[in-house]
């Protein structure tokens, strides 16, 4: 394709991202200084072009642009959105037909059991609970082929070799089963079958005779093969990637389809981008489409990997406060943290996800007292509602922000919607001042307090259960009502650096249009490397891997060079997945280069793992002894993309201009009533330090600055808080 | 002098330990909670009440280290059981071991934690060996342990704090393979304790959070599978440490005496909550319930002749709610014997509490607090409690979660009388795994254990629906299976053939049981050598229950199928290989599968050597139905037809009076007239075809009388009428004579 | 607060016949706490489905039911009426029985056929109403095992302690197995 977005030229500077959300979708329009501006409107699941070009017009006009204009100088278009969760969700996807290995014509009802995914500790213990999720493939849709192939053996190659063939792939069987799918009025057909992570070529085989008899039949339905979806071992969690592939990414495909056609019709040149789960954007056209499920939340992720590597801060852990919920991500060594199980709506992929953990406290999250006198938060939530203090029926977090005085009743969307303090206040006295014998301010600090402490505690574990230690990261945090409850949450947490932006609301947005334009390939591997392995052996296998990146590095410039990209501005990061000869599970690890030719090589390899491991795990836990192996190696291909630029300030005086300074407030803080200096976001300049007690106002959010703690504005009019 | 100076030298120098000891912990413990009925003499919460915030941030911190200990640890394991599975668990304890809080996975084996400590304090570990922060102590023993078997690995480690044991790290999980002449980690035909394979009473393996050098050793020589098992004890300390250093961190914002105040309040009010729940979901009154395990021995015990017979296990439990909460009595049950299925009264606990943390502790702090709400009686020399010290415990699982299916089964009794039907389910306990040992060609020796059917069962029909497929394991929170190419990637030589439901397979009635599961091994070029055994939970001969709930069939036990010598290669070039054990059966009577020697098994197996081309089947996870069969809403059945769930017509025909015609694409569809009819001619048949209870009760009476029955039902009648409490039953129910016994004559 | 909401007896029903949807289920096992006055509803509900007057007590099973008969007895009752006497006596005993202790017998209750119990070690029993043959009950044991009570209930401490609403009859022998009182009639029946 000619009309690259990669070879931008100096007119096309302009970065425009979109979060797409379930009530609004937030455009971002960054400037080729780093400033920008949002724009926003509602959701409209069922013309998403017509959200688009409504926000991506709020965001123009504020600059005095119109959309044309906008897109006529935009090298990047980012546009996340959850269509395919609410596709999975709510059932509504393209009728599949599914063949798997024969024997396991039931693996879409057992989902190898995993009955209990997304539920609490106390939820899975009470059995009752257990529920299995809706297949997404009715049963009688299922086909077993006879076929066998072997996957080898984790004591080594002691047996048959990876990949032997045991039972050939039953022809006749395919082209019945093909036939009965498309009698059966399927849509899309997928294939599952054992090992294929090792070696395709039995689904392979499979789909060439699908598509001759559909060639036969004069039809064109898609054939999708695990293999190509996620070649990676489980194959419960293989078929369900499979799955919504199949059922679901295709649909959204054409979705989104129609928003890049909104897009060029502005006069856009490019290619209309999305998020992956593991970071990294990708056009509409990309094959694995499913992996951009939860591109949402993502872009935070990316904004904070963004901002670290300006800062020069390689280790973040994000908080993200909205509505709903209280999101937690980690950034480790400028990387995106990877999860191998996403559990996803029910399901279990196998897909690589950022590591993203939340709790259902957010600022519209319903507050109530149980029999025993117990506070609870969450995890109902007012939405859009907002609280008593707007137009909700039960007491939320928003509502005692209100009473307590950290929210301005006057200045919420900057004055746009007035809130209602008395209305509040008398909730907070029925819900839980009197069912708890307090005074209205001791329920309503309790009741903040519990919220603090669930979202503290999340931070802590978050960054705990992967053995990292809180002073070794930054956290950095946004949302609407991250920064009101910042001061809570952070509270006993040594960080070694706690920030914000003035834009926090709008981050995740912002943080979209930071992606970097990246692939991600794995191919699987069998290796093992004993402690007493020769020399030759050792090179023999460097440069078996070196192959496989090669292998990969080829696939890339292919399949990029498709989506537009200059193939030879195509740049690659390295990795391999190892682990202790006998372990089951293999830890990602990456490397310095793709140099990997002889002894020395390898080892550098090993000594990354070790330090990887022993960062996760306390030294008892090592096991070198056992000699090492290698199940993966990964490849990232990146394409250079337009970034938004942070703009950097002159430094002004500690002390903020009169301007900025509005009044005072009175705060029922920690206990007492406490009088708040408020300044305008606004009118802080970089330089700036606000000293607390104090609270910074902004439309779209309020900064908490607590007594005796300070907020100040580096160049960058990032907030540090100390 | 010399002399004096030396013997100072070897006198062992009092550890830093400076605080009460262990003993004396215990005693007080048990002392306060005696005395007032609460636990630790906690009568009132007076840190929650004062400061109720405080004490939950407290509570959830501390539980929130328990939680990412086992989320981060097991990846650390080698055995798929472990990480992928329930079977593991970590949890911190007091320190006289009752339970704080505890990770995901088979939880209730918190029941043994106290055993453990107890017998180090009974035996002045403390005082004499000296007891640091961060040892390390491996237990796998039932006498002096708890633990259920031996298969189930216990790594405890030590809080100290200024001087004084604060509490304790616990870590297990489920050996792939534990060292016993039986390989894998249930030693089916242990004799005693001595052939359960590497059974450690409390012993310290390490210190300072790392296990000593001469502990790898013991896995290299003692077990079959060394690597998975130095990587699992890894994955278990692992755990530990990082719950040690939170409980540090706790000591240290908290300070040690809010912390030991809290750790008993938060035990109190969980104890409170549970019986809340018990009066709340309960009706005061007698529970009953039976089940029978065929253990068959005869002629396989030929080295260890006092072994060598068939022993009909009887297990027998009431349930009655009291003012404490409720009392579990097990007496009636048999007495101990010399197989593989004694339990000790930590192992019955932990398979007890299962149901009980289920129904009660869902909605509260899961704590020792139910140990104290459910009374357990396990009678002195019943199979629970033996009165012999060197009983196997190898294979207890086979029979004690029957024990908790039928304390399970009274609470939904309960629930179904009081009204809260959504919650009444049946319960049965029928799991299934397959373990063994061999070398390949190239002389690689390797041991195993497929996990597959422990992971996850059918579960029981609903009062009000039928049960659903693989949906739960009454034994763990986590219900997985695993995957294929996990556990085949394990075992050399076996590939599946197939991994699916079983249709049929399942107790009937008006509401049926999820169907159980069962798979298809097929060995391939084994090398020198592949052989297996089967242990398993309802591989007994006879039901997983003995009672059926409210006129339906209790789900049936499991079986396994060796078909040894096949035409295996001619099924697979048409493409038509046996899927699972109803279609194996079925092949085989239509000659299509052709086998030198097959064998179907419905207890525990001999080892089985495999070669080329012999398959191996089970059939397990099958549970139980709810109501009479003739109330069957006749589409349900109709449904069941055309999804192949029960797929013999004539028989779910004549089991729930229902007649269907099937059509050209083979869809069935309902005969309303000729079922109505059908079922009123079955309700007459039922009538016609039985006998007044009065004149049944006389003809078996007279049977009774004459001892009328095969030996192992004699011995079993023998050695349950050795407790008063069935003894007097049996005597009032059968109205025999004094003199009447079942001693050998 | 929703916990302590009562829930509907159109919910009640809907668990009764079988028809409540799976979200209705889900929400009922997830209350917080359960209706306190479930119990009565539930009764309430039981009651307009029987045929006869006589005050449901408890539910047993299915079809069976602790009642108060017009003679202000507390007897066993089945759905079409058929009385089975005290309640402290096992109800079993006034069943009709068939016993499958053959293989082939089994076969028709069990499948696949290696799904059976064992003959000889084991034999299954099916308890019958005398009148209108529901089958109230299904007991898999060894040959010659006492017939197993399966649940006798302390009605007045239930009522009293648990419910609050003591019964008007309560007496000190309430909770108490007579089923002896009976196999010894029938023993002396088969002596005299």
């Amino acid at each position: 394709m000619s009309d690259s977005h990669v070879t931008a030229s100096d007119d096309r500077q302009f970065i425009l991202a979109f979060d797409a959300g379930g009530t609004m979708t937030d455009a971002i329009l960054v400037k080729p200084d780093g400033s920008f501006t949002v724009g926003k409107s509602i959701s409209r699941r069922e013309d998403e072009p017509r959200s688009y070009r409504e926000s991506v017009t709020d965001a123009a006009n504020n600059l005095g642009l119109t959309a044309e204009e906008v897109h006529a100088r935009c090298g990047a278009d980012i546009y996340c959105g959850t269509g395919m969760l609410n596709t999975v969700l709510t059932g509504n996807g393209r009728k599949v037909g599914l063949m798997v290995t024969r024997g396991f014509e039931d693996i879409t009802v057992m989902e190898g059991g995993l009955s209990y995914l997304g539920q609490s500790q106390n939820e899975t213990l009470h059995q009752q609970l257990h529920k299995h999720t809706r297949p997404l493939v009715h049963p009688k849709n299922v086909f077993g082929i006879s076929e066998r192939l072997g996957g080898g053996c984790y004591q080594g190659n002691i047996h048959l070799a990876p990949g032997a063939e045991l039972i050939p792939v039953n022809e006749k069987q395919v082209v019945k089963a093909v036939n009965e799918m498309i009698d059966r009025g399927c849509e899309v057909i997928g294939i599952l079958f054992l090992f294929s992570f090792v070696d395709a070529r039995h689904e392979h085989e499979a789909k060439a005779i699908a598509e001759r008899v559909l060639k036969e039949r004069g039809l064109s339905l898609p054939v999708v093969c695990s293999a190509d979806v996620a070649p990676v071992s489980k194959e419960n969690n293989r078929l369900k990637s499979l799955l919504f592939q199949c059922f679901a990414a295709e649909l959204v495909r054409d979705s989104l389809m129609s928003v890049e056609t909104q897009a060029k019709a502005f006069g856009y040149q490019g290619r209309l981008l999305t998020l992956l789960s593991y970071g990294g954007a990708v056009n509409m056209e990309y094959e694995r489409l499913y992996e951009t499920m939860i591109s949402g939340p993502i872009g935070g992720l990316i904004g904070a990997q963004f901002i670290g590597e300006k800062l020069g801060i390689p280790n973040i852990v994000t908080a993200d406060m909205g509505g709903t919920s209280f999101d937690v991500g980690l950034i480790v060594e400028n990387r995106l943290a990877i999860t191998k199980s996403a559990d996803i709506a029910g399901h279990r992929l196998a897909l690589q996800m950022v590591e993203l953990d939340s709790v259902g406290s957010g600022a519209g999250s319903v507050v109530w007292v149980d029999d025993y006198k117990r506070l609870h938060v969450g995890p109902d939530s007012a939405g859009a509602k907002v609280g008593v203090c707007l137009n909700f029926d039960r007491l939320t977090v928003t509502d005692i922000n209100v009473v307590m005085g950290y929210v301005d009743p006057d200045y919420f969307l900057g004055g746009q919607v007035k809130l209602d303090r008395e209305k509040a206040m008398a909730a907070l006295d029925e819900a839980v001042a009197k069912p708890l014998g307090l005074s209205v301010y001791e329920a309503g600090a309790g009741v903040l307090d519990i919220v603090n402490t669930q979202m503290n505690d999340l931070l802590r574990t978050m960054v705990a259960a992967k053995g990292y230690d809180t002073h070794d990261f930054t956290l950095l945090y946004y949302g609407g009502a991250g920064p009101v409850h910042m001061y809570g949450y952070a509270e006993g947490i040594e960080f070694a650096d706690v920030i914000t932006m003035p834009w926090a609301a709008g981050f995740s947005a912002f943080g979209a249009a930071c992606a970097e334009y990246m692939h991600r390939y794995s191919r699987g591997l069998r290796t093992l490397i004993p402690n007493n392995m020769s020399d030759d052996d050792r090179t023999a296998i460097a440069q078996q891997i070196r192959s496989a990146w090669a292998g990969l590095e080829a696939d890339a410039r292919v399949e990029m060079k498709n989506e537009g990209v200059d193939p030879d501005k195509v740049t690659f990061r390295y990795g391999v997945a190892a682990r202790y000869i006998g372990q089951l599970e293999s830890f990602d690890t990456a490397l310095e280069s793709g140099e990997m030719n002889g002894p020395a090589d390898l080892q550098r390899l090993i000594d990354a793992f070790e330090v990887m491991y022993t960062k996760v795990y306390p030294d008892g836990a090592r096991f070198p002894d056992a000699g090492y192996s290698l199940t993966a190696v990964h490849l990232e291909a990146i394409a250079p993309k337009p970034q938004p630029v942070l703009a950097e300030y002159p430094l002004s005086p500690a002390e903020p201009d009169a301007e900025a300074y509005v009044g005072s407030r009175e705060v029922y803080h920690a206990n007492q009533w406490t009088t708040f200096n408020v300044y305008e976001m606004a009118g802080l300049k970089a330089g700036n330090v606000v000293q607390g007690p104090a609270i910074i106002r902004d439309p779209m959010t309020t900064v908490v600055v607590p007594p005796q703690r300070t907020m100040s504005f580096d160049k960058y009019r990032i907030l540090h808080y100390k | 002098m010399a002399v004096v100076n030396e013997r100072k030298h070897v006198v062992p120098s009092r550890p830093v330990n400076t605080g009460p000891t262990l003993r004396q912990q215990v005693s007080e413990r048990d002392r306060l909670t005696q005395e007032t009925g609460h636990y630790y003499g906690i009568t009132d919460l007076s840190l929650r009440d004062a400061d109720p915030i405080k004490y939950e941030r407290f509570y959830n911190k501390l539980h929130a280290a328990v939680l990412a200990a086992r989320e981060s640890a097991r990846f650390v394991a080698a055995s798929p059981g472990s990480r992928e599975m329930g079977e593991c668990l970590w949890g911190i304890t007091t320190p006289e071991g009752d339970t704080l809080a505890v990770s995901m996975g088979f939880l209730s084996h918190t029941a043994i934690f106290p055993v453990a400590i107890r017998y180090m304090a009974d035996n002045d570990y403390d005082v004499n060996d000296g007891i640091e922060d961060g040892d390390v102590y491996a237990v796998s023993d039932g006498k002096t342990g708890g633990v259920p078997h031996p298969g189930d690995f216990y790594s405890f480690t030590s809080i100290c704090h200024e001087g004084e044991v604060v509490g304790w790290a616990v870590g297990i999980n489920h050996l792939m393979e534990n060292g016993a002449p039986v390989a894998g980690s249930w030693a089916t035909f242990s004799v005693d304790t001595f052939m359960d394979g590497l059974v450690c009473p409390p012993m310290r393996t390490g210190r300072k959070l790392r296990q000593e050098s001469w502990w790898k050793a013991i896995w290299e020589r003692r077990t079959r599978a060394s690597t998975m098992n130095i990587l699992d004890d890894k994955m278990r300390l692992a755990g530990c440490a990082m719950i040690n250093n939170a409980a540090h961190d706790l000591l240290a914002e908290f300070g040690a005496e809010y912390y030991k105040r809290a750790i008993r309040e938060v035990i109190e009010e969980s104890r409170r909550m549970i019986v809340d729940n018990m009066r709340a979901l309960m009706v005061p009154g007698t529970y009953n319930g039976c089940a029978f395990r065929l253990v068959k021995y005869e002629g396989l015990q030929n080295v260890w002749s006092h072994a060598n017979k068939n022993t009909l296990i009887h297990v027998r439990a009431s349930v009655e709610p009291n003012e404490k909460g409720l009392m579990l009595d097990t007496e009636g049950s048999s007495r101990w014997g010399y197989h593989s299925y004694n339990a000790t009264p930590g192992g019955a606990d932990a398979a007890v509490f299962l149901g009980m943390i289920n129904s009660f502790a869902h909605n509260t702090k899961v704590t020792a607090g139910i140990e104290l709400a459910v009374q357990r009686h396990y009678a002195v020399g019943s199979i629970y409690n033996p009165d012999y010290e060197f009983t196997s415990n190898a294979n207890l699982w086979a029979q004690t979660v029957a024990l908790n299916s039928i304390g399970f089964n009274a609470v939904s009794r309960a629930t179904f009388s009081r009204g809260y039907m959504e919650e009444a389910f049946t319960i049965d306990g029928n799991w299934g795994a397959f373990q063994g040992a061999g070398t390949t060609a190239d002389g690689t020796s390797y041991g195993f254990t497929n996990f597959e059917w422990l992971g996850g069962t059918g579960r029981g029909a609903w009062c009000y629906k039928d049960g659903e497929p693989l949906v739960w394991a009454a034994w763990s929170q986590i219900a997985t299976i695993g995957d294929a190419e996990e556990f085949e990637a394990c075992v050399p030589p076996l590939f599946y053939l197939g991994r699916k439901l079983l249709p049929g397979y399942f107790g009937y009635g008006k509401y049926r049981g999820g169907p159980g599961n069962s798979a298809v091994h097929w060995c391939v070029e084994p090398g020198k050598h592949v052989a297996l055994t089967r242990p398993n939970g309802g591989l007994s001969c006879t039901t997983s229950v003995g009672l059926g709930m409210s006129g339906a069939y209790p789900g049936p036990g499991s079986f396994m199928i060796s078909a040894r010598g096949t035409n295996l290669p001619e099924l697979i070039k048409e493409g038509e290989t046996p899927r699972d054990a109803r279609e194996l059966l079925a092949q085989v009577d239509s000659g299509q599968l052709t086998v030198e020697n097959l064998e179907i098994w419905k207890t525990d197996c001999p080892e089985l050597a495999l070669h080329d081309h012999d398959l191996f089947v089970d059939a397990a996870g099958s549970s139980g139905g709810w109501g009479d069969p003739l109330d069957r809403n006749p589409m349900l059945v109709i449904a069941d037809l055309n999804d192949g769930v029960a797929p013999d017509y004539d028989f779910v025909s004549n089991m729930h009076g229902v007649v269907a015609s099937q059509n050209a694409d083979g869809d069935w569809t309902l005969d309303a007239a000729a079922t109505t009819a059908k079922r009123a001619a079955l309700r007459k048949a039922r009538l016609d075809e039985s006998q007044p209870a009065a004149d049944w009760w006389q003809q078996e009476r007279n049977k009774v009388l004459a001892k009328d029955f095969v030996p192992e039902v004699h011995e079993m009648y023998s050695q349950s009428l050795s407790f008063a409490k069935f003894d007097g039953e049996f005597r009032r129910f059968w109205q025999v004579p004094a003199e009447f016994n079942f001693s050998k004559e | 607060m929703a916990s302590e909401a009562s829930i509907s007896k159109e919910l009640i029903s809907q668990l009764v016949e079988g028809t409540i949807d799976d979200d209705n289920a889900t929400r009922l096992q997830r209350l917080p706490r359960k209706d306190q006055d479930r119990f009565m509803n539930y009764c309430a509900v039981l009651q307009a489905r029987v045929s006869w007057q006589d005050q449901i007590l408890l539910r047993l099973g299915d079809k069976l039911y602790v009642v108060r008969n017009a003679a202000n007895q507390r007897v066993v009752k089945c759905d079409c009426g058929h009385e089975f006497g005290d309640y402290r006596q096992n109800w079993k005993l006034g069943c009709k029985v068939r016993v499958r202790r053959t293989l082939a017998e089994m076969r028709e209750v069990y499948d696949p056929a290696p799904a059976c119990p064992e003959p000889g070690w084991q034999e299954v029993r099916e308890f019958f109403c005398p009148d209108c043959a529901a089958q109230h009950s299904v007991e898999v044991v060894a040959p010659g095992y006492p017939v197993v009570f399966e649940m006798l209930p302390d009605l007045d401490k239930f009522y009293r302690d648990y419910l609050g609403q003591p019964l008007p009859d309560e007496a000190g022998d309430w909770y108490a197995d007579r089923t002896a009182d009976l196999t010894q009639r029938w023993a002396a029946s088969a002596a005299g």
